[in-house]
């Protein structure tokens, strides 16, 4: 059976550590590909073949070493890629998982359903929907396995 | 409510009054009309009340008692008719007088203003308005200082704090060196720290700042509160608010605004309710007189004749200078005539709104400030209908928003006349077109609008230029947009075209390119025109071209260079633009900037605007064809130097870029080269210094070994801890046989303390053992600091007071507005801080220590350097049998020895950090976390939230970089640096280290110094320890330190090509005002001798705290080798100066840029 692929694009090393540990349980013939950032992130989804795009949506612009301090924090790097991707004409099945319920700042936030809504309608030919991640409570973990088993049936 | 219901609850004493009254505002306007007539002046009605409409003094303007709020507009403004109603003779009275003050005010006759304005106290008494006109004469009249003046006299009568609130506001807002933008910021930021409900914002906007604020919609609300204040105010308000509700086309349906505005008509005399009436009606219902004469100089203009009109205007002008749109064509006639401005004659303040509007239509160099003055005008006399008329007219000049066309109405509404420009706009249909053409019948300007409308199928003989004009206009109005860009782009080719109207012909034309969807030509004429002359596109709409290019595919946009220009000019994210960039050179084919061919075939000024503006690393950052921030640096640096080619009139600012741009790159070099590695032992110092002491050891141990290999001596070891630990230990006797053996040996116990001695010294000495780097480089202050910084930076952690508790954290509480919620966060960021800090606190006193079986005081230090008698036994076994010669070979042993049981360690930390402390970390950001979810103060605050899940991401980062810090470092290093980029590199990591408390030091290098080697690190070192000591102990916020750093070179050797000298670095800055000068020479002067004396030993160099001069002193005399150096301080008022000697051994190089090196 052929691997399903999936890139990864999370700079939080304990929300990836959890992801992928959680991946290679439940779905051990998918293969996760880890990336850090916005650049190293979305070079990949144009070099490589992947089935399934699980995307952060804060994150560096450059995958940090001691030489690169990461750049800009883009704090919507996420849509960003999305908007590439579109506007590349690269269709990949996206799940947005982060550990924001609420984006912005006070009066001129978006809860992450909203978020979720804004990006349904924009990109509905190949946005999947959103995981809310908490470290400490495992729900994210059904949500996710719910969205990619969507996947899946489709 | 009818009359015989209110006069029973009236007159009934059991019943409760301020329901009646409340009761009161839901009757019909009928009923009310009839129960004011009757009760309104009744004791009990004006008690109700509870303010005196026509205040007599300040004191009585105020008396907070508003009749509840019904929340609906039109019972909220049947209410204030009612009450205004009573007093319509007053009302139209006052309404004369202010026409006539405004009027003298702006004939700059102050004193007969003046005399009106104590005319309206006397007859009217007390009004915000006459506040506010008094504030704003006593500016112009007498200067900004009897404006404060005044201010303060009113101050001293008025106890409302509210009332004070807005008399401090009118003040300021008539200060003429208060800039609109000051203004409305000062204003914005009351706002924001009052933390005022929206929809009192908004009605503050409305009363101060009009055009500061969009979608004006709490009318009802407006019309309450100012139920509190005197008649004229509630009357001026409630015509505003009828023009804006008007305007906005909110009236409620159910509402007949015709009939209110018809029975407002009836009862008062006031043009601006004429004008409304006329809007409702859509035709000219009412005339207002002073149109006819100005109507005749609208046809002089439009007749051409411009020459009778600069005769005609400047005396209508003296004659009535409320007439602001015969300005306009004042102005616009010299611009036709291609006339240089001169004045009316009249008043200073005519002039310059004259000679201001001449450079905005002329759009002249000074068009930028003339706008910002017009605005400041039309702020400080909000109050004034001349200034609503000039907001209208500027507003479609420079696209104040995209309301224009409101504001523009709002000017017709608020203007003295009939404007035949409302046709078509305002007064829409041919019904009002009539109406016009029957009250002005030989007016060409009607005739001119009607044909633009459609009305009229022909116009009177003008010029051919003309004719295309009001004939794009036709076409434009008729909706057929290609014919109109047949005509103007006809039109826009000819030279003979002003200003004004080939202003108007960009406009339209740029239009009608967006709506054919000819959006390629939209962004050329957008993007020419503002490299031509960046005021002529001041009208244009770009939204509108945006939301079209949105719709469309960008890329199929991208072959001209317009694109990325455009949505550079516009302010557009920097995302956006470079998505205009990326589309440019992807159609070009090429994937950088620098790889653009024949730049020649672009015209100039667009190659160079993109180059310069559009290339930049913000935007480039996307480009996923480069590798690094260096790359794009380096590009950037390309970029320049291609620059200077085309633009050598600008040669300095790209010379400075790249200068700029070097030193950036050089000062990230540099902190990467701190970073990398801060753990060193100076081996080559360690061998040296420790050789004469082995030298002689080790040739008795030499004897000792050969002799003792075969006979069996007995020593006595003096290692008491060892002994006790064998002693303690004799569970394994084969195990303690060997060692009772080695032990007893006194070849072994030789070499033990040979290589207990070299270990000692390798971790513990003062000069150059490992400890005092660990204190120098890690624990003086710089790993803790580093930590907090990451947490500082997000405002999730505080710093303790002198009593040791944890401050409030204001950032939070400023933001959370709820006084119970915030004591539940405060809790919360206090224990968030003591968890971070104890732990910061654990890694550094307990973890990052050094320990021996001898040295046992941190139990939990990492760096053990403990040997246990197997271990030691095993070296000197390996030594023995390889029977070394030379003592060399012996310390050689023992040192990598060191150095692998050192690499050893490092690992393992780097282990610890990046999981058990990183585990650590997350457990107490958790904590955080899940505590402001109990009471949902994350939802309150998601940006709290974003801040301590950013934490949780930035410490795992954080904590990979510290650990990196733990890696051995040669003592040598790749740095070629400057001594500014030295000093720009330390405060750098300084201002990293205090996020919040960033210094601005200014630098005055005056050395052509380049140092390389060792120099740059230590000399960052040094630079950092005296930053770190500015900030801790000057006693001053980062805001009011003042910094200078300088450093300065003997150069009389300077012919030399190797030669000594004295390189001085100084810093100095200021103290806070409670520093006791007298104490803190005196300290000083004992820190200076004790550096300055060659005995003093490194007695704390291994403890942090305290000045750090310890630590410079090693860090010039081991690791820089330095045998003369010398530090002074002066202590001046409230100052003080560290200055820094050290002399240096200069080489000369004789390359292009003459630099000398220290290496």
């Amino acid at each position: 059976m052929r691997k399903i692929r999936i890139l990864l694009i999370e700079d939080d090393k304990k929300k990836s550590d959890d992801i992928i540990n959680f991946i290679n349980a439940r779905f051990p013939h998918f293969d996760v590909s880890l990336k850090e950032s916005y650049h190293s992130g979305l070079k990949s989804l144009f070099k490589e073949k992947y089935d399934l795009l699980l995307l952060d949506m804060s994150m560096p612009t450059w995958d940090r070493s001691p030489f690169e301090n990461g750049g800009e924090y883009e704090k919507f790097g996420g849509i960003k890629i999305l908007k590439e991707l579109n506007r590349k004409k690269k269709i990949l099945p996206t799940i947005l998982i982060t550990m924001f319920d609420n984006f912005g700042e006070s009066d001129n936030s978006i809860t992450l359903s909203q978020m979720n809504l804004v990006l349904n309608n924009d990109y509905d030919s190949f946005y999947l929907g959103s995981v809310f991640y908490r470290s400490d409570i495992s729900k994210w973990q059904e949500d996710l396995e719910t969205l990619i088993s969507s996947l899946r049936n489709d | 409510m009818k009359l015989a219901e209110f006069k029973q609850g009236l007159f009934n004493q059991k019943s409760n009054k301020r329901n009646l009254f409340t009761n009161l505002k839901f009757a019909e306007i009928q009923d009310l009309r009839q129960i004011f007539r009757a009760y309104y002046k009744h004791p009990i009605f004006r008690l109700m009340v509870g303010k005196p409409d026509k205040p007599s003094n300040v004191e009585a303007l105020v008396e907070v008692k508003t009749i509840g709020y019904t929340k609906s507009f039109i019972r909220e403004l049947n209410w204030t008719i009612a009450c205004c109603e009573q007093y319509k003779s007053d009302i139209n009275l006052f309404l004369e007088k202010k026409n006539e003050y405004e009027s003298l005010f702006l004939q700059g006759d102050f004193t007969g203003a003046e005399e009106i304005l104590n005319n309206i106290f006397i007859t009217h008494g007390v009004s915000i308005w006459w506040l506010e006109n008094t504030l704003l004469l006593k500016e112009y009249k007498d200067g900004v200082k009897e404006n404060w003046s005044q201010l303060s006299e009113f101050s001293k009568h008025i106890s409302s704090p509210y009332v004070l609130f807005f008399l401090e506001k009118f003040s300021k807002r008539a200060e003429k060196n208060i800039s609109y933008f000051r203004f409305k910021n000062l204003f914005n930021n009351i706002a924001n720290e009052l933390g005022i409900a929206s929809v009192f914002n908004e009605y503050l906007c409305f009363k101060f700042s009009y055009s500061s604020f969009i979608g004006y919609t709490n009318f009802d609300y407006y019309l309450w509160l100012e139920n509190q204040f005197p008649i004229i105010d509630r009357y001026l308000t409630m015509v505003d608010v009828l023009i804006e509700v008007n305007l906005h086309h909110t009236k409620n349906d159910t509402i007949n605004f015709n009939e209110i505005i018809n029975d407002l008509n009836n009862s008062f005399n006031d043009f601006r309710l004429k004008q409304l009436q006329n809007l409702n009606n859509q035709y000219i219902k009412n005339v207002q007189q002073k149109s006819y004469e100005t109507m005749s100089v609208f046809d002089l203009y439009a007749e051409q004749n411009y020459l009778e009109c600069l005769n005609t205007i400047p005396v209508l002008i003296r004659q009535d200078p409320l007439r602001i749109e015969l300005y306009e064509v004042y102005v616009k006639s010299l611009i036709e005539l291609n006339k240089p401005f001169r004045s009316v004659g009249l008043s200073e303040l005519v002039d310059q709104i004259l000679e201001s509007l001449y450079n905005v239509y002329s759009r002249n160099e000074n068009n930028e400030e003339s706008v910002e003055w017009l605005l400041k005008i039309v702020q400080s006399f909000g109050s004034a209908s001349w200034a609503k008329v000039l907001l209208g007219q500027l507003a479609s000049k420079i696209n104040l928003s995209n309301d224009v066309e409101n504001y523009i109405g709002y000017s017709f509404i608020n203007s003295e006349i009939n404007n035949p420009r409302s046709i078509g706009n305002f007064i829409i249909g041919v019904d009002g077109y009539n109406s016009f053409k029957y009250t002005f019948p030989d007016s060409n300007s009607v005739i001119i609008q009607g044909y633009s409308w459609l009305y009229e199928e022909s116009i009177p003989e003008v010029d051919k230029i003309k004719f295309h004009i009001y004939k794009g206009r036709r076409l434009f109005n008729s909706r057929k947009y290609d014919l109109a860009c047949i005509q103007y782009e006809e039109l826009i080719i000819n030279k003979e075209l002003t200003i004004p109207y080939y202003e108007e012909v960009v406009k339209n034309l740029y239009q009608c390119y967006v709506k054919t969807g000819r959006l390629i030509e939209a962004i050329r004429l957008y993007t020419n025109n503002f490299l031509a002359n960046n005021y002529l596109v001041s009208s244009l709409e770009a939204d509108n071209l945006i939301d079209e290019i949105n719709r469309k595919d960008i890329d199929e946009l991208g072959e001209d260079i317009g694109l990325p220009i455009f949505f550079n000019v516009v302010g557009a994210e920097s995302y956006t633009q470079y998505v205009a960039y990326d589309s440019f050179l992807s159609y070009l084919g090429v994937e950088r900037p620098t790889e653009i061919q024949n730049l020649d075939s672009y015209d100039k000024v667009s190659i160079i605007y993109f180059l310069k503006n559009v290339c930049k690393s913000e935007i480039m950052h996307y480009s996923l064809f480069f590798e690094s921030s260096d790359d794009i640096e380096s590009e950037r640096i390309d970029i320049c130097r291609i620059l200077l080619g085309l633009d050598p009139e600008n040669e300095t600012e790209y010379y400075d870029e790249i200068a700029e741009v070097t030193q950036q790159s050089s000062i990230r070099n540099a902190i990467r080269e701190v970073n990398k590695g801060k753990i060193t032992i100076n081996i080559n110092k360690l061998k040296s210094s420790e050789a004469s002491n082995i030298k002689e050891s080790f040739s008795r141990f030499r004897e000792l070994a050969s002799f003792s290999k075969n006979k069996d001596l007995v020593a006595i070891d003096s290692t008491s801890e060892i002994l006790k630990n064998y002693l303690s230990n004799y569970e394994n006797e084969n195990e303690l046989f060997d060692k009772v053996v080695f032990s007893h040996d006194p070849a072994f116990i030789t070499f033990k303390v040979m290589f207990l001695e070299i270990r000692d010294k390798f971790i513990l000495s003062k000069e150059y053992g490992l400890d005092g780097y660990l204190s120098t480089r890690i624990r003086h202050g710089t790993l803790k600091n580093h930590l907090r910084s990451l947490f500082e930076s997000l405002n999730l952690i505080t710093q303790k007071n002198a009593e040791g508790f944890y401050v409030e954290n204001l950032y939070w509480s400023n933001r959370i507005q709820n006084e119970y919620l915030n004591e539940i966060l405060q809790d919360s960021l206090r224990n968030f801080s003591k968890e971070l800090d104890d732990l910061a606190d654990y890694i550094i006193k307990e973890l990052i220590q050094v320990k021996t079986e001898k040295y046992l005081d941190k139990s939990n230090a990492l760096f053990d350097y403990s040997f246990s008698q197997d271990q030691l036994g095993s070296v000197f076994k390996h030594i023995r049998d390889a029977n070394f010669k030379d003592y060399n070979e012996f310390l050689e042993l023992i040192t990598n020895l060191l150095v692998a049981r050192t690499e050893e360690i490092l690992t393992l930390i780097r282990e610890i950090l990046t999981n058990q402390i990183q585990s650590k970390f997350h457990l107490i950001i958790t904590q955080l976390q899940n505590s402001i979810k109990l009471e949902d103060i994350d939802k309150l605050l998601p940006e709290l939230s974003s801040a301590i899940l950013k934490s949780n991401t930035d410490i795992q980062q954080e904590l990979e970089n510290v650990a990196a810090w733990f890696n051995l470092t040669e003592q040598s290093s790749n740095l070629i640096l400057n001594i500014e980029t030295i000093i720009k590199t330390a405060v750098e990591i300084t201002n990293s280290i205090y996020p919040n408390n960033k210094i601005y030091p200014v630098i005055k290098d005056e050395t052509d110094l380049y140092l390389s080697g060792q120099y740059c690190p230590q000399l960052i070192y040094i630079n950092r320890i005296l930053l770190d000591n500015i900030i801790t102990h000057s006693g001053m916020g980062a805001e009011d330190l003042d910094v200078v750093i300088s450093s300065n070179l003997d150069q009389t050797k300077e012919t030399e090509e190797v030669y000594t000298t004295v390189l001085e670095l100084s810093y100095t800055n200021n103290l806070h005002q409670d520093t006791d000068l007298k104490k803190l020479d005196e300290k000083l002067k004992h820190l200076a001798i004790k550096f300055n004396d060659p005995e003093s030993k490194f007695e704390n160099i291994n403890f942090e705290g305290g000045s750090g001069l310890e630590k410079i002193k090693k860090i010039l005399s081991i690791d820089l080798n330095v045998d003369d150096y010398g530090i002074n301080f002066l202590v001046g008022n409230y100052s003080v100066e560290v200055k820094l000697s050290i002399r240096v051994t200069i080489k000369t190089v004789n390359d292009e840029k003459n630099q000398n090196s220290i290496n």
